[in-house]
């Protein structure tokens, strides 16, 4: 399906959360990771991913370090902040309440 | 890698803000090239791939301009908040580090809580007195006319007819010139009637000043004629309190003097007119039409307002000119006058001025010594505490940090000092306020409700500051240096460096020389306040009570009446149980009063620039059995003197001496030049009195009875057997059995009015607060002195001991003990004194029959710092004297 979709407001920031809550990310892996998990249905420009990733590093919901990729080059990677965390579980359940409630209208 | 260098690559880990731009490039690169390289991977040509990453990116320029925006507002927000975090965790340190040694800090505390307290209370009092402006349009350019005669050694206020030339002629110089008259009223009320201050003015006054009114309006052009018109003016103080703030008192009259008064308008808060006193209701000018002819009656006050660019200098000289032609013209009643100009502020506030300078110096050597002894203590402590911090060295903390830390430490002492001393200025404000009396509380209504205002607040803030740096970078440098030579041998006990141990002694010697500064200068004050109280004043003031009673109303109005009041007054408070002799008169001593000129018969006609001149005292009862007042020659009054007998006098020794030759004066006569019709017989000659000041000679005096010449304000004097004080509620039974409606004020004993009265007060004030200060820097000079010593004793205690071991008796080993404590309190008292010569000259106008190189002052000073300094070493050197070789040696 290549057809994208244009991204709701705040749905890419609680995408790069999720992303990061399975461990330290570098952003190429952050982009790889919601290409792969969303079957490519969602198509985020990578610039818009970059500036996400560095807001919510201004925000403290995550943080970022220099270190050496699997190919050993330097490569930032992101991590989750415990403010971080919390914001990702807040963002998710807003998000399935407001899916369920759009599915509901839409098979009624 | 040992783990201090790891702490330090910690410290380091945070980027510096010029690699953000680089970062950003770095982590989009890396992004591109591991797309394409995957891209590749997957069976793309490089090219193909190149094209794709590139597109699946969007803009890169925009990402990266827009990231690298983004990164660098972060790092700067991040940096400001880890500055903010930096000093939060400081200035929690040092909390803790006082908290650890809470006597120490409650003495730092208590030492610069007074300091500050005592300055900022004193530049409340500074500010309000001589730096805030006088509340008028333009004051700088208003001043106060005084005529003087005598030629030039007396002066006046002026006579009417001069101040309508002065206004006619003085036009290139003034643009305008008006008059006030200073009077006290007295206003019917539901409680009895009230003593208020007021004063009488030209109607351009207010406009004069640039006062506008707050409800309805000044006088106005043609109010302040002869006989004057029934209204008044409030001030904002009277209208709140008597009147309750009623937003319709224009509606409103007021019985003032027995006469209905509309009131037309109120003046603003913060109003106030301290050269007519505290006064609370304005009129226009009354005086009548035959007062304002004269040209020898003195009573009319003037303030003129300078023409922009026109000095007080400029003035004297144009008035002057005025006066020498007015001389010409009229020399019986202008000859040998002139004129003295000067500014209004210097009207107001010249008689403070130098008491309050002289606190001011003061209570800053106070605050100096304070901060040398708190300099004194931090640094032995800075010392104390080398280990720890030659440890945070060790760990990586810069010396940039540490003396940030240690001036976090004493600037936290500092502003909680502030804070406890900004309470005490409050209360000291409050004091200071309060021992002021009540008729000189009146020249200085600005004084009146005094606070420490937002100024105040901002100087002891900026106090507090400043003497945290004082006395803060010092110490923070040793001790960070200290921290150095401390990191080297982090188990050897720390020994007090060379510096340290010579800025120690010399802030004690700073400290001994300030207070010997200030106790030479209390001391001088305090011996010229004695010297003066014991000058005999004329009278006798112990067991004299006095209490003022004017007569007010239509019932007063005729001479019979006033006469035939205060002689039923006095015939009752006589026969109070505990009088022993009643009298009055119409000015106590020590208040001043008006002055006629006179010319002896039979003596040659004197030339009118130096005419006679006499205080003059109308008097009733035993008056000078009452006060005390010897009879030297004739006879004094008695009841047979009256409107039916021939005019009498009693004069004074200083005006029979002077004015009368030949040493016969009683049987002579005189003449005043302001009643030329009458003469005068001198019936007795009385012992002088200061019926002026305490601190000057006593001038002429001339009394006459009040039955001749009868009176509507007289203060009553009574001589008790016991306390007098005790006697004030039957005064004002006496008062109000005779008329419920008259009001009795100043009811005090004459020892009051002596100690009130301005001589005494200029010195007793500045005393009691100079010793004040002067107690409390001894008290500092002796513990600066004492921690200087105990500190050298605890440092060679070693030393010491070996001397012991060695043969020294313990008589020795004090001497060598008292012989640092002796030196420093020697250099500090020569200091003190090369400092308090120039010093002195502040206080030259306060000292009374005392030099200011007083030599019995400067040896009762240098002895008292002396003992005091001894006392302060004997402690250590007792310690000394009980040294033990075998502890000096286990001790290694």
């Amino acid at each position: 399906m290549g057809a994208s979709l244009n991204l709701l407001q705040g749905t890419l920031d609680v995408l790069v959360l999720k992303a990061l809550a399975w461990g330290p990310r570098h952003g190429y892996a952050t982009a790889r990771w919601i290409r792969d998990t969303t079957d490519e249905t969602i198509l985020v420009e990578d610039r818009a991913l970059y500036v996400a990733l560095h807001r919510l590093e201004a925000q403290g919901l995550i943080e970022a370090e220099w270190g050496a990729s699997d190919n050993n080059r330097r490569a930032r990677y992101y991590r989750l902040t415990p403010p971080g965390r919390a914001a990702l579980r807040a963002k998710s359940r807003e998000w399935t309440v407001y899916a369920t409630a759009v599915f509901k209208a839409l098979r009624a | 890698m040992n783990p201090f260098e790891q702490v330090r690559r910690l410290r380091r880990a945070r980027p510096p803000e010029q690699t953000v731009a680089r970062d950003v490039d770095d982590e989009l690169r890396f992004h591109l090239e591991s797309r394409i390289e995957e891209l590749v991977g997957s069976g793309l040509d490089s090219a193909a791939a190149r094209e794709r990453a590139a597109r699946e990116f969007g803009n890169v320029e925009a990402a990266r301009s827009e990231l690298t925006a983004l990164n660098r507002r972060t790092a700067a927000r991040r940096a400001r908040t880890r500055r903010l975090n930096d000093l939060w965790l400081d200035v929690r340190f040092a909390l803790r580090t006082w908290r650890r040694r809470p006597a120490m800090a409650v003495a730092l505390l208590a030492i610069l809580a007074l300091g500050i307290g005592a300055n900022s209370a004193i530049f409340t009092v500074v500010n309000a007195a001589l730096l805030a402006p006088l509340p008028y349009r333009d004051a700088h350019q208003l001043v106060h006319l005084w005529e003087t005669h005598q030629n030039g050694a007396e002066v006046s206020e002026a006579s009417y007819p001069d101040f309508v030339d002065w206004r006619a002629q003085g036009g290139g110089t003034f643009d305008g010139l008006e008059g006030y008259d200073p009077t006290n009223v007295t206003v019917a009320g539901a409680g009895g009637a009230r003593m208020t201050a007021g004063a009488r003015v030209s109607a351009g006054f207010f406009d004069l000043l640039g006062v506008a009114p707050l409800l309805g309006r000044t006088f106005r052009a043609g109010e302040d004629v002869p006989g004057g018109t029934d209204i008044a003016i409030l001030s904002h103080r009277y209208w709140r309190t008597e009147l309750g703030g009623d937003p319709g008192a224009l509606d409103r009259t007021i019985v003032v003097d027995g006469r209905t008064r509309r009131i037309v308008g109120v003046l603003p808060p913060g109003f106030h007119f301290a050269p007519a006193g505290d006064a609370l209701l304005w009129f226009p000018l009354d005086r009548t039409a035959q007062t304002r002819d004269q040209r020898f009656n003195h009573w009319l006050n003037v303030v003129g307002r300078l023409r922009p660019g026109v000095r007080p200098d400029a003035a004297r000289t144009a008035v002057g000119v005025i006066m020498d032609r007015l001389a010409a013209t009229y020399p019986e009643t202008n000859s040998g006058r002139g004129i003295r100009v000067v500014p209004l502020r210097d009207e107001v506030t010249g008689d403070v001025r130098p008491i309050l300078l002289v606190l001011a110096v003061a209570v800053g050597l106070l605050l100096l010594i304070a901060c040398a002894n708190v300099a004194g203590i931090l640094i032995a402590q800075a010392l104390g505490r080398a280990r720890e911090l030659a440890v945070r060295t060790a760990i990586g903390a810069t010396r940039l940090r540490l003396v940030r830390q240690l001036l976090t430490e004493s600037l936290a002492i500092s502003t909680a000092g502030a804070a406890v001393g900004l309470a005490l200025a409050y209360g000291g404000v409050r004091l200071l306020v309060a021992a002021i009396p009540a008729g000189m509380m009146d020249g200085m209504p600005f004084l009146a409700d005094l606070r420490p205002d937002p100024w105040s607040l901002v100087f002891t803030a900026g106090l507090a500051t400043l003497a945290g740096l004082a006395f803060g970078t010092i110490p923070a440098l040793i001790a960070s240096s200290a921290a150095g030579i401390g990191a080297a041998r982090l188990s050897a006990r720390f020994t007090l460096s060379r510096p340290g141990v010579r800025l120690r002694d010399a802030l004690v010697v700073g400290e001994v020389a300030l207070t010997v500064v200030l106790l030479i200068g209390a001391g001088l004050v305090g011996r010229s306040l004695l010297t003066l109280l014991r000058e005999d004043p004329g009278f006798r003031a112990e067991r004299v009570l006095t209490a003022r009673v004017p007569l007010a109303g239509a019932a007063y109005g005729n001479a019979q009446a006033q006469r035939r009041f205060f002689e039923e007054l006095l015939g009752s408070v006589r026969a109070l149980p505990g009088v022993l002799d009643a009298g009055a008169v119409t000015n106590v001593p020590l208040v001043g009063g008006g002055t006629n000129t006179f010319r002896v018969e039979g003596e040659p006609e004197p030339p009118a620039a130096t005419r006679p001149e006499a205080v003059m005292r109308g008097v009733a009862g035993g008056y000078f059995g009452a006060m005390g007042i010897p009879l030297l020659a004739g006879r004094a009054f008695g009841p047979g003197d009256d409107s039916a007998a021939a005019p009498v006098i009693v004069i004074s020794q200083a005006t029979a001496r002077r004015h009368v030759p030949g040493g016969q004066a009683v049987g002579r006569r005189l003449r005043f030049y302001a009643f030329p019709t009458a003469t005068w017989e001198v019936v007795g000659v009385v012992g002088d009195v200061k019926t002026g000041r305490l601190d000057t000679p006593a001038p002429p005096t001339i009394y006459y009875s009040h039955l001749q010449a009868p009176q509507n304000r007289m203060t009553l004097v009574l001589r008790t057997a016991g306390d007098p004080a005790s006697l004030r509620a039957a005064v004002r039974a006496a008062v109000r059995t005779l008329d419920p409606e008259l009001p009795v004020y100043q009811l005090q004993s004459m020892e009051q009015v002596v100690a009130d009265s301005p001589a005494v007060f200029a010195r007793r004030f500045p005393l009691v607060l100079m010793g004040f200060f002067a107690a409390v820097a001894l008290l500092l000079a002796g513990l600066g002195v004492y921690g200087v010593v105990a500190f050298g004793v605890a440092q060679r205690r070693h030393e010491l001991g070996i001397r012991a071991a060695l043969g020294a008796t313990p008589r020795r080993l004090m001497r060598l003990v008292i012989r640092h404590g002796a030196l420093l309190a020697a250099v500090g008292g020569v200091g003190g004194v090369l400092l308090a010569v120039p010093a002195a000259r502040l206080v030259a106008g306060m000292l009374y029959g005392v030099p200011i190189t007083d030599a019995l002052t400067y040896t009762v000073v240098l002895a008292t710092v002396g003992g005091a300094v001894l006392l302060a070493t004997a402690i250590p050197a007792r310690r000394a004297a009980g040294s033990d070789p075998a502890t000096a040696l286990r001790a290694e």
